[in-house]
């Protein structure tokens, strides 16, 4: 039985900071963005998740009908408490939902897909809710703040009408210190300011994903139309793909950290997203997510035919229009830093 | 809004908040919403099935909040938008509610405008979150 996704949706908040506000500010701008979205005061990782579910709802799928909710963030309103629950009511969702919630890492997106495409598998139901929405925080003085964006994705997974069909998947862990972490009661974010040391653990497990699971499918790059791996900046993502031989033309489409800067555990699936808007059937999908600390998580994606709903909300839609610019004192304030 | 709610108080209107659920009067067939005891339109006081609004709707009026007008649980948000509008909106079923529009200039509020519903915060209060409708200019 073929399981894949029959629906999706986006949600990137309207309120943006460019690069030069942080060079006013700070005299630089350590991230490798353009401009990077921001929450409003009202938002927080489960409105977002919110509005990105009920767009990916619009696909048909009876919110009733979702028997899985799989969710995903590093953010969640609250340390601890579920979040499923509010997703539930605000969606109209079934009370006997199985629900699952992830967030370690901003690998977690990924995570909630794959659970969910395992229950589907296994027969534990037929329409699955899979919502990955963040917004990672860190102090406004240090460097690793400068390219922390926001924003949410939702996926329907099920087995009939499938826009596209999951093909095979992986993952891999292994045990890498000082890149990006968050000590136990701390908000947050940190890492050792040693870039090296993060793109070594970001090669070494994204490349080791994305070759093992093509050699499992018999697969070279060339088979594949487009690229997806997860950015944590402006360039490792790049820098992977060449180094295993994928060409510019299919990483671009996927390519959305330089306008929203790094939406944590949404991150790969916003970028999933903004591909498949513009995917055709018969086009494969090659898609690489990563945590720090590190693991990653390979899978193989093909595009069947099911079609895209006409004057949907696309990602690129989101990232050019009804656009609000911040000056960097309100940023403060929106982001509560202040 | 502007009154303290209890947390209890809130618990038993979370669908309602959340959601837009109200109340359809079986007698006269209009939907409650805030859903009452009795129908206000009729006074049927127990036949009623849950209806799902549909969140659409139009300004019917609307004024805008100077910041320092602010009740104090939205202090800090008013704090930051310094202005910001609250709409009387009349839903596609009927209903008027009362709300905050957001993703809007105030400049650009306007009666008629056509609108939909969004789930925010509306404020927090003994560190527990309040979410609840807001409404946003109609998209497409
Ligand atoms: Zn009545």
């Amino acid at each position: 039985m073929a399981v894949g996704i029959v629906g999706y949706g986006a949600y990137l908040p309207r309120l943006r900071i460019t690069k030069k506000e942080y060079q006013q500010a700070w005299g630089n701008c350590a991230a490798g963005i353009k401009e990077k979205t921001v929450m409003d005061f009202d938002e927080d990782a489960l409105t977002m998740g919110v509005e990105a579910a009920k767009e990916a709802l619009k696909c048909g799928i009876n919110p009733e009908e979702i028997e899985i909710l799989c969710w995903a963030s590093t953010n969640p309103p609250y340390q601890e408490k579920m979040v499923s629950g509010a997703a539930a009511v605000m969606l109209g969702l079934r009370e006997d939902v199985i629900a699952t919630e992830h967030g370690q890492s901003i690998r977690a997106g990924s995570e909630a897909l794959l659970t969910a495409w395992a229950f589907l598998s296994a027969g534990s139901g037929r329409n699955a809710l899979v919502i990955a929405a963040d917004a990672p925080r860190a102090c406004p003085r240090e460097s690793i703040e400068h390219g922390l964006g926001a924003g949410g994705v939702a996926y329907i997974l099920g087995t009939e009408n499938l826009i596209a069909e999951i093909d095979g998947f992986n993952s891999f862990v292994n045990e890498m210190l000082g890149e990006r972490f968050r000590p136990a009661g701390d908000n947050n974010l940190r890492d050792i300011g040693v870039r090296a040391f993060t793109f070594a653990s970001y090669n070494q497990l994204v490349t080791r994903a994305l070759q093992s699971l093509m050699e499992k499918l018999g697969r070279k790059p060339s088979d594949y139309n487009y690229l997806v791996i997860q950015e944590i900046d402006g360039r490792s993502a790049k820098s992977v793909a060449k180094k295993l031989g994928f060409d510019e033309e299919q990483l671009a489409p996927g390519l959305l950290y330089e306008q929203t800067g790094d939406t944590g555990a949404s991150s790969a699936l916003l970028s999933l997203a903004a591909v498949l808007d513009q995917s055709k059937p018969g086009e494969k999908i090659l898609l690489a997510a990563y945590g720090s600390g590190a693991g990653s998580m390979a899978v193989s994606l093909t595009v069947t035919g099911a079609p895209l709903k006409e004057g949907r909300n696309t990602v690129k839609k989101q990232l050019d229009e009804n656009i609000t610019y911040l000056g960097y004192a309100q940023y403060l304030q929106v982001k509560r830093y202040i | 809004m502007g009154a303290h709610i209890s947390i209890p108080m809130y618990q038993r209107a979370v669908k309602q908040r959340y959601r837009l659920v109200g109340l359809k009067c079986l007698k006269c067939g209009k939907i409650n919403f805030p859903p009452k005891a009795g129908c206000k339109y009729c006074g049927n006081f127990d036949q009623f099935e849950e209806a799902q609004l549909s969140g659409k709707g139009k300004v019917y009026s609307y004024t805008i909040i100077a910041g320092a007008g602010a009740p104090p649980e939205f202090s800090e948000e008013a704090a930051y938008r310094r202005f910001y509008p609250v709409v009387l909106v009349e839903l596609d079923e009927g209903p008027r509610i009362v709300a905050q529009l957001v993703d809007v200039e105030k400049d650009q509020v306007e009666i008629g405008m056509p609108v939909e519903l969004v789930i925010r915060r509306i404020y927090t209060e003994e560190d527990v979150i309040r979410y609840g409708y807001k409404f946003r200019p109609k998209k497409d």
